[in-house]
């Protein structure tokens, strides 16, 4: 019996990692490797105990992954990119002219921009508490303060 | 407690959590996986330890509830062992196993390991830790769990085989 295994593991390297698997020598990695190995349909019988005690800790592995990334992960990752954005903006805008867009309305008070950046930095901090974790080593304001560097120098 | 806390104020005092193991197991290498053990448990509750006045203090008394809660268990295991392998027949719990899936009968495999093996299986097979880091935890060589890792494994095939395809 012949099986396709393109870009994939061939038999002799599988058993060999299973070997190194019941010695308890495989990496992270490897064992990765050899569950996608095991996973696929059509393997000999031999296969058998290992697919089960393999696919059962991958099951069981997927289930603990699942319940740790929540909303809440995304929900932060959202804030991060949110704060790329808002960041990038106001630089965006500096390199042109020296007046920022807050829902579609020109601001072109410098001290206005500030407010309304910081409320919708807020905003996104108050959404989890893992976001605001996360805020507690970023000072608010600096951050601002320092996306606003630029204009300091034409308010003066 | 973080992870660089736990080492600084934990693993100094295995030694001592040692002598309190074998002051209650007597056996050496008993005691050396009741250390292990405590160690993961503490490991795992590292983020209740700060609650503690003194976490060391606090490791001490969990050792020495471990090792007294595992003599007990002990001693019971010793009456119950012959009573339990000479079960014959058809209501053997292991037998009844047979008829469920494949999933139940590994959980059960695994949860009939000894506590240390147990622990260490489910580190690195579901949690992801590497040998090292588990080494690293719990104060001992990479070999030392290398070698419970291993045994663990063999045991759950050699259980599943068993239990499978009698």
């Amino acid at each position: 019996m012949k099986i396709r295994l393109q870009h994939k593991m061939k038999f002799e390297e599988a058993n060999r990692l299973i070997e190194r698997y019941y010695e308890g020598l495989t990496s992270g990695e490897e064992e990765k490797k050899l569950q996608q190995f095991l996973a696929q349909p059509g393997l000999p019988e031999r296969y058998e105990p290992e697919q089960a005690l393999l696919g059962y800790f991958n099951h069981k592995k997927e289930k603990k992954h699942i319940s740790l990334i929540p909303y809440k992960r995304w929900a932060s990752t959202a804030a991060v990119v949110v704060l790329v954005l808002v960041g990038s903006q106001v630089f965006f805008i500096q390199n042109q002219r020296n007046y920022a867009y807050v829902d579609g309305k020109k601001i072109t008070n410098v001290h206005e921009i500030k407010s309304q950046a910081l409320a919708s930095l807020s905003d996104i901090a108050l959404s989890t508490d893992e976001v605001e974790e996360g805020f507690k080593n970023i000072n608010d304001n600096e951050l601002v303060e320092q996306q606003l560097d630029v204009f300091s120098g034409l308010e003066k | 407690m973080s992870q660089e806390r736990f080492k600084a104020e934990i693993l100094p005092i295995r030694e001592r959590l040692f002598h309190i193991a074998q002051r209650i197991l007597v056996e050496e290498q008993e005691a050396e996986d009741a250390v292990q053990e405590v160690l993961l448990k503490l490991w795992y509750t590292r983020d209740s330890l700060d609650k503690y006045d003194s976490p060391a203090a606090f490791a001490t008394t969990v050792t020495k509830n471990h090792c007294l809660d595992r003599l007990k268990i002990k001693n019971r295991q010793d009456s119950l062992d012959e009573s339990y392998y000479s079960r014959a027949g058809t209501d053997n719990p292991y037998l009844q196993l047979e008829r469920k899936n494949t999933e139940e009968i590994l959980q059960k495999i695994i949860e009939n390991l000894p506590a240390l093996q147990q622990a260490i299986i489910k580190m690195k097979d579901v949690d992801e830790y590497e040998v090292e880091e588990i080494a690293e935890i719990t104060g001992t060589k990479v070999e030392a769990v290398r070698v419970n890792l291993s045994r663990a494994r063999k045991k759950v095939r050699e259980e599943y085989i068993k239990l499978t395809k009698a």
